[in-house]
């Protein structure tokens, strides 16, 4: 008796599994009829979109509903800490100066021109003259030197991204000129994200600082109406927008902790746009009509990163270091981490517009790889570390097994933010794989971290060689008087990290993903980058 | 009575100074600087020094914990969030409600039926009752909560469209609401409280059945539902009491788990953002609620025994 009411209930719970699998996908009909009336793409950059006599009246009205991991820091100058979520809870209601292109290179939004004087150290930027404050109030040079100068003093990111920022004076009602201490090729990316978001000072001065901190006004399509901390963002419908009009009613931003629920909500049309970090369900996804937005500015850039400056380490030696460059399978590595979704390369590069032809770098070759180590004295291979976060243990992992075919043994040695975030400045002995988020502006990026006499929470600053040439190179670059200039020191600087210096393995580039609704049409979101998203064109099928 | 009473209170005390010390000392027991791990290894050193000095994170560690308590005690201030300068006794505020709508029902559900089932199958011990309540009990202790909640989320909410798929609604909003919300996360709770009350009670009564002086009542003709309720039910509930206690904690921490996955913004849900986000001013600040909870319920507990056993009231004389 017994047995057979454990077989009933194990029977239940097996249809019970079965329900959960069978027919996942029923709605593929439903997905695969998406596209009938999709307008063509919106413009290249986000400015002069559609006027409102064109907007179709059958993409009018809905909700975007939008899923993230975890809630943002902060959306207000002073609180954002520029990560991925911050600024998707950005979207809807904030914009900023410069936008990116599909390339990575920077195209204006709120400005309407720009121009670079190195010499003088200053960049003169000219204001749209229609840009007006979801409140009411025109954005003016008073407003925008208001801007820059209050993200200057209490951005946290300010330092880095528009730390050469000295003043800013008015030259006329829509033109600013931005004083700088030094050069900075580069600072028109910090002003393309959170440090050239634009806020009304008319509501700051009106709302008080507590308020106006959860509760922003900016220039975007949408206005932010609620935020329930961990819970969700409501925003709704700027029926003022500066750029036309706007196609849904309003845009949700949730917060799902779980993959599996937000997997779910997406499924059953609860939710349009998933900001996904687990890749191994983006396969499954695009099987069921999905899309999977990569960007084509990826977000990582994992670093395979050497102890070169410990004489008693094996790594001290060049042909060591180049010996693993060639042993590792870059491409193999980041296919099975990332799914199909990574791009494996030879240099530190995001996007298309830093990359330079001239890095040769090390093409898988175990035969090489035994060569140099044999010519370095380790014919038969050493045993060495390999520290790296959890989240990076399945790329270590393959690392450890590619390794071995070169007779090198590897410990891993898997650590907890907290002590991976003090080894990662300065471990004493073997391997670091250290995954490095970046921004576009690839020199700024390289120089933060490989530049000599830097302090602080630096790569490798105490347990890597950080050679003059790329010193020179590098700063060469972002002090550069013009693109060709800024590109022309980049591609020194690259070569000499790769290969002259081999530094470190340059393991490849990984994206944001953002899985999305076929319904869901002219959002732009992750088009190019997570930076923006065109929210404003957005629609979604009825 | 009063001394045991007095004893007992103390060491409660006691208890709960050394564990504020030991969640105060979490933020210093880890490597690394907590100010820096929140804010990420983007944002320049100046600003990381710049919060370090207003958090008081430079001063001695003594000191830093006197300030702490004494905020505590003095005006109930738990300091603020790191990240976000959110007071964190607001974000308590907030919170216990939310966390408290959800782990009373699923409190007294999972006591209520682990105690009526845990009689139920004591009492027909080997038959069909007993095996069904006996599977479900070890389904509820093996099968990972996690688990539980997703299967709910799959069936009920995607295939059958019964219930909501996450989220929560309070029940001063909207009483239907709540309840569509509510349910499966009550549920889930209130598994593993079942599961080991069920199997707790059932035990302890197979157990006192056995003692002579329940042979000798049914010798001398007491009526089984008399034996039952007078006899043996209230000494095989001590042990049952102890573990009610423990499950206390459920009223204020709740699910970390199910409030993560139903996205739910309760306490467990802060913890898990204290946690994950390494903003250690909220992690303490949970850690010392739920251990107080804890701790008030033991001493509780300690004192409710006095009730159920006479020996320990005739040792409190």
């Amino acid at each position: 008796m017994k047995k057979v009411i454990c077989l009933i209930l194990a029977l239940i719970m097996v249809l019970s599994l079965a329900a959960c699998t069978k027919g996942q996908g029923g709605n593929d009909s439903e997905n695969n009829s998406s596209n009938e009336n999709k307008v063509p793409n919106e413009q290249g950059n986000q400015s002069g979109q559609g006027d409102s006599e064109n907007v179709d009246d059958s993409k009018k009205g809905g909700t975007l509903n939008i899923a993230i991991e975890s809630d943002c820091t902060g959306i207000a100058a002073w609180t954002t800490n520029g990560n991925t979520t911050d600024l998707i809870c950005s979207w809807p209601m904030l914009e900023s100066l410069f936008t990116l292109d599909s390339e990575g290179k920077i195209v204006c939004h709120l400005a309407e021109s720009y121009e670079a004087d190195p010499d003088a150290l200053t960049y003169t930027i000219k204001l749209r003259d229609n840009i007006y404050f979801s409140d009411g109030s025109k954005l003016n040079a008073e407003t925008a030197k208001w801007n820059l100068e209050f993200t200057r003093e209490r951005s946290k990111k300010a330092p880095n991204l528009i730390g050469e920022l000295e003043s800013v004076d008015v030259v006329d009602d829509l033109t600013v000129r931005l004083n700088l201490s030094s050069w900075n090729s580069c600072l028109p990316y910090g002003l393309a994200r959170e440090c050239g978001f634009m806020y009304s000072k008319e509501s700051y001065d009106k709302m008080g600082e507590a308020a106006f901190e959860v509760n922003p006004v900016g220039t975007g399509p949408f206005i932010q109406t609620s935020w329930e901390r961990d819970i969700k963002h409501e925003y709704v419908r700027n029926d003022n927008y500066w750029n036309g009009s706007v196609n849904l009613d309003g845009v949700t931003i949730s917060i799902y902790k779980t993959a599996l629920v937000a997997q779910a909500a997406l499924e059953s049309g609860e939710i349009d746009v998933w900001h996904n970090s687990d890749f191994s369900l983006n396969e499954m996804m695009a099987e069921k009509g999905f899309t999977i937005a990569t960007g084509s500015i990826y977000n990582t850039t994992p670093l395979l990163c050497f102890n070169s400056v410990n004489e008693d380490e094996p790594f001290s030696d060049i042909r060591v270091r180049r010996a693993i460059s060639y042993a590792i399978d870059t491409q193999t590595l980041m296919d099975t981490v990332y799914y199909g979704l990574g791009r494996s390369g030879n240099q530190f590069c995001v996007g298309d517009y830093y990359h330079t032809d001239e890095v040769k770098g090390y093409p898988y070759n175990l035969e090489k790889a035994k060569e140099l180590l044999a010519e370095a004295g380790y014919p038969n291979g050493f045993d060495t570390t390999l520290t790296a976060l959890p989240s990076q243990t399945a790329a270590v992992t393959i690392i450890k097994d590619q390794l071995k075919n070169v007779g090198i043994n590897v410990e891993l040695n898997i650590m907890e933010l907290s002590t991976y975030a003090v080894e990662l400045i300065g471990w004493k002995s073997g391997m670091l794989y250290h995954p490095s988020s970046c921004t576009p502006c690839v020199p700024t990026q390289l120089a933060s971290m490989f530049c000599q006499g830097l302090s602080g929470q630096v790569l490798g600053l105490t347990s890597m060689d950080h050679p003059d040439s790329v010193d020179q190179y590098l700063k060469a670059c972002l002090a550069a008087k013009n693109d060709e200039e800024q590109l022309e020191n980049l591609r020194l600087a690259q070569v000499e990290m790769i290969d002259t210096y081999c530094m470190y393995v340059p393991v490849g580039e990984a994206p944001l993903v953002f899985v999305k609704s076929p319904k869901l049409h002219d959002d732009g979101i992750n088009d190019a980058c997570f930076y923006s998203a065109t929210l404003a064109t957005a629609w979604k099928e009825k | 009575m009063f001394s045991y009473f007095i004893k007992r209170l103390l060491m409660s005390l006691l208890t709960l100074v050394l564990v504020s010390i030991f969640a105060f000392s979490i933020m210093k027991i880890l490597p690394g600087d907590p100010v820096r791990l929140a804010l990420g290894e983007a944002v320049p050193e100046e600003k990381v020094q710049e919060l370090r000095e207003e958090y008081g994170l430079n001063d001695p560690f003594f000191v830093q914990y006197f300030n702490w308590v004494k905020g505590i005690v003095t005006k109930w201030d738990f300091g603020r969030s790191i990240l976000t300068g959110e007071e964190i006794t607001d974000l308590i505020a907030q919170r216990l409600p939310v966390t408290f709508s959800l782990g009373l029902p699923a409190f007294i559900l999972g006591i209520v039926l682990g105690l009526l089932l845990g009689i139920v199958s004591a009492v027909d011990r080997g038959g069909i009752v007993d095996n069904i309540v006996s599977f479900f009990a070890n389904l509820s202790l093996g099968v990972p909560q996690f688990w539980i909640a997703v299967m709910g989320v799959y069936v009920l909410s995607l295939k059958w469209k019964l219930i909501p798929l996450q989220g929560y609604v309070s029940p001063s909003a909207s009483i239907s609401g709540f309840l569509s919300h509510a349910v499966w996360p009550v549920i889930c709770i209130s598994t593993f409280i079942f599961a080991v009350i069920a199997r707790q009670t059932r035990s302890n009564i197979l157990e006192v059945i056995q003692q002579d002086y329940v042979r000798t009542a049914r010798a001398n003709g007491i009526k089984n539902s008399s034996i039952l309720f007078r006899h043996t039910l209230k000494n095989a509930l001590i042990p049952v009491v102890t573990i009610i206690g423990v499950q206390m904690r459920m009223l204020v921490c709740g699910s970390i788990i199910i409030e993560s996955v139903f996205n739910i913004a309760g306490l467990g849900n802060l913890l898990l953002r204290g946690v994950t986000s390494r903003d250690y001013f909220i992690v303490q600040a949970c850690v010392l609620l739920i251990s107080f909870v804890t701790v008030i319920a033991n001493f509780l507990v300690d004192i409710a025994y006095g009730f159920f056993d006479p020996r320990i009231r005739k040792s409190w004389r």
